[in-house]
């Protein structure tokens, strides 16, 4: 019995002391989360999406892969990674500056022509005015005289000076004041879209002659638009695309659009009230709203008619305001006031704007 | 008491290695660990003995007999053996040769009362052999079936230390839980380390006993048989003289 007590109780210890010590800690249990990086994009973000590279690393301005193929270049490439080489930016007509001088003319007459708007639905006393402006132009014959037969001319005249440049062009501008005001009643009576094709030829033809127009006026007399506009010798031309070189960022496949801030929209709902030519004196526009929704081209032209629809007051008055509504869509797309950057078109491309009488004044 | 319990289980964050497991148990649980332990030495000791003394009884049983049916006179024999104090098979036969000699020393008697006390007189020493063979074997059988239980109660004991530890301590994150359950259960497996073994030699030398059992019990059998003849010879020998 000793023998096998002395002998069980070396083999304990032996063991024992080898598995304590031996058989120390297993191995710390390596806890390897493989996770999976998770970016949260909100609607929002995904619709001001810009242009980029899907699998690039995320940089702080998000741009397309580089080109580098300088083998064909896209002639009417137009963003910045469209083209492979870079090419001559192409002078682009400037519309606006002459544009908005036409406005500010075409503005002014309307004022006296308000009441036009009014009378519309007698439609009879409109020609009365006619002969009132008459006895007006008589007094400024002698200049008047050679611009006379027609607008026409006045344009032929512009187109004229765009290839010589001639001091005429300058009186010109202010002489036509006086001539439409008898002749804006003529196309409100046949049709509404007359009054506008004038204007429309002329901007795109003119922005050549503008230059000289203005440097000999410079000379002249002491104009502080004129310095500015001297002084902004940067003209913005379009077209043509640079090369992209900038390193791949993440970006969305295209550029989805930005978002238009607040006084974007508020500058077009001011356009369109600008446009508005209240049917005024009526009966009943207590409590009036009207609605008018509309989709846009990308060059500010409309996609389709206008909507427009009213509640609350008299039915009779709300038709009135809901075609004066409508009207004020068309003559603001056509005097070219709802063009914006075609980078946010998405979020302009649908307009619904509420009106109340009384917001056009 | 408790705060004792929340220092414990607060530093039960070190290691994990079996020594630290071990120290890092409470009282009762580090009780019934070494109880366990000396269980198991006490098993092997007993395990180790049965086997090397059953390996001696077989081979001195393979001895007697190859002596006894080897042919020499049964008087020899006796001799032999009766100084050496023998185990097994030759003190069954030492026994049985004693009474016969003094049955024959002091006189004849009647044949079927020796035959009855011979016996008797090898039952005696069989029994006695069979006791001291099979003597321990019991506390194998209680190991087996006791270690698993007195682990357990370790275990559970450790478990609800520890358990009253998180509740000291206020954090049930598994860092916590883990060292405190970990060295609980080592006593479970301490328990198990000695209750396997207990089992599965308890039920071998348990076997092995019955066989060398059955080989006496078979020898005595034998053996009473040839003496019966023996003193049925001497009966018809002094009948006819």
């Amino acid at each position: 019995m000793k023998t096998g007590l002395t002998a069980s109780a070396l083999v304990h210890g032996v063991v024992l002391t080898w598995g304590l010590w031996a058989l120390s800690a297993p191995e710390p249990m390596s806890i390897a989360d493989d996770s999976l990086p998770v970016d949260i994009v909100s609607v929002e973000e995904f619709s001001q999406m810009v242009q980029g590279a899907e699998d690039a690393p995320m940089a702080e301005e998000s741009a397309p892969e580089p080109t580098e193929d300088v083998s064909q270049p896209v002639p009417e490439a137009e963003n910045i990674g469209e083209n492979t080489v870079d090419l001559d930016s192409a002078p682009a007509p400037r519309a606006a500056p002459r544009e908005t001088i036409q406005t500010a003319a075409a503005e002014a007459q309307p004022e006296p022509a308000l009441p036009d708007p009014v009378p519309e639905p007698e439609a009879v006393p409109e020609p009365a005015p006619m002969p009132e402006p008459e006895p007006e132009p008589e007094p400024q014959e002698a200049e008047s005289e050679p611009e006379a037969p027609a607008p026409d001319p006045v344009s032929e005249a512009i187109e004229q000076a765009a290839e010589e440049p001639d001091p005429t062009p300058a009186p010109p501008q202010n002489v036509p004041v006086p001539q439409n005001k008898p002749e804006r009643p003529k196309p409100v009576e046949v049709a509404e879209a007359k009054p506008e094709p004038p204007k429309r030829p002329e901007p795109k033809e003119t922005p050549e002659p503008e230059k000289p127009a203005e440097t000999k006026s410079e000379e002249n007399a002491f104009d502080a638009d004129q310095i500015a506009a001297l002084l902004n010798k940067e003209k913005s031309a379009g077209g043509g695309a640079k090369r992209q070189q900038q390193t791949a960022a993440l970006g969305g496949r295209e550029t989805t659009g930005a978002t238009l801030s607040t006084s974007e929209i508020d500058a077009l709902r001011r356009a369109t009230k600008d446009c508005w030519y209240e049917p005024s004196g009526s009966f009943g526009s207590e409590g009036i709203v009207i609605e008018v929704s509309f989709e846009l081209e990308r060059d500010g032209t409309l996609q389709t008619l206008p909507r427009a629809s009213a509640s609350g007051g008299d039915p009779a008055t709300r038709r009135a305001y809901e075609d004066s509504a409508v009207r004020a869509v068309r003559i603001c797309a056509q005097t070219g006031r709802y063009q914006l950057s075609a980078d946010s078109y998405d979020a302009w491309s649908e307009l619904t704007f509420n009106f109340r009488p009384g917001d056009s004044y | 008491m408790g705060e004792g319990i929340v220092t414990e289980g607060l530093n039960h964050a070190g290691g994990v290695s079996m020594w630290d497991l071990f120290w890092q148990a409470g009282l009762i649980v580090k009780l019934v660990m070494i109880g366990l332990v000396v269980a198991s030495v006490w098993t092997w000791a007993i395990i180790i003995d049965k086997v090397m003394r059953y390996a001696a009884m077989r081979r001195q049983l393979n001895n007697f007999e190859n002596q006894f049916w080897s042919g020499r006179s049964l008087e020899e024999l006796y001799q032999t053996l009766v100084d050496r104090k023998p185990t097994g098979m030759g003190a069954v036969f030492v026994a049985a040769m004693r009474e016969w000699k003094k049955s024959f020393e002091k006189g004849a008697r009647s044949p079927i009362g020796l035959q009855q006390r011979i016996e008797k007189a090898m039952d005696v020493t069989l029994a006695r052999e069979m006791d001291h063979l099979e003597s321990r074997l019991g506390f194998l059988a209680t190991i087996g079936s006791a270690a698993p239980f007195v682990g357990l109660f370790g275990t559970v004991i450790g478990i609800m230390t520890s358990f009253q530890a998180i509740a000291g301590s206020q954090q049930t994150s598994l860092a916590v839980v883990a060292p405190g359950i970990a060295e609980a259960l080592l006593a479970t497996a301490i328990g198990l380390v000695a209750a396997i073994p207990a089992v599965i030699a308890y039920n071998k030398l348990t076997a092995d006993a019955g066989k060398i059992g059955m080989r006496m019990e078979s020898f005595a059998d034998e053996f009473s048989s040839i003496l019966s003849r023996q003193i049925d010879e001497r009966q018809s020998v002094r009948n006819a003289a």
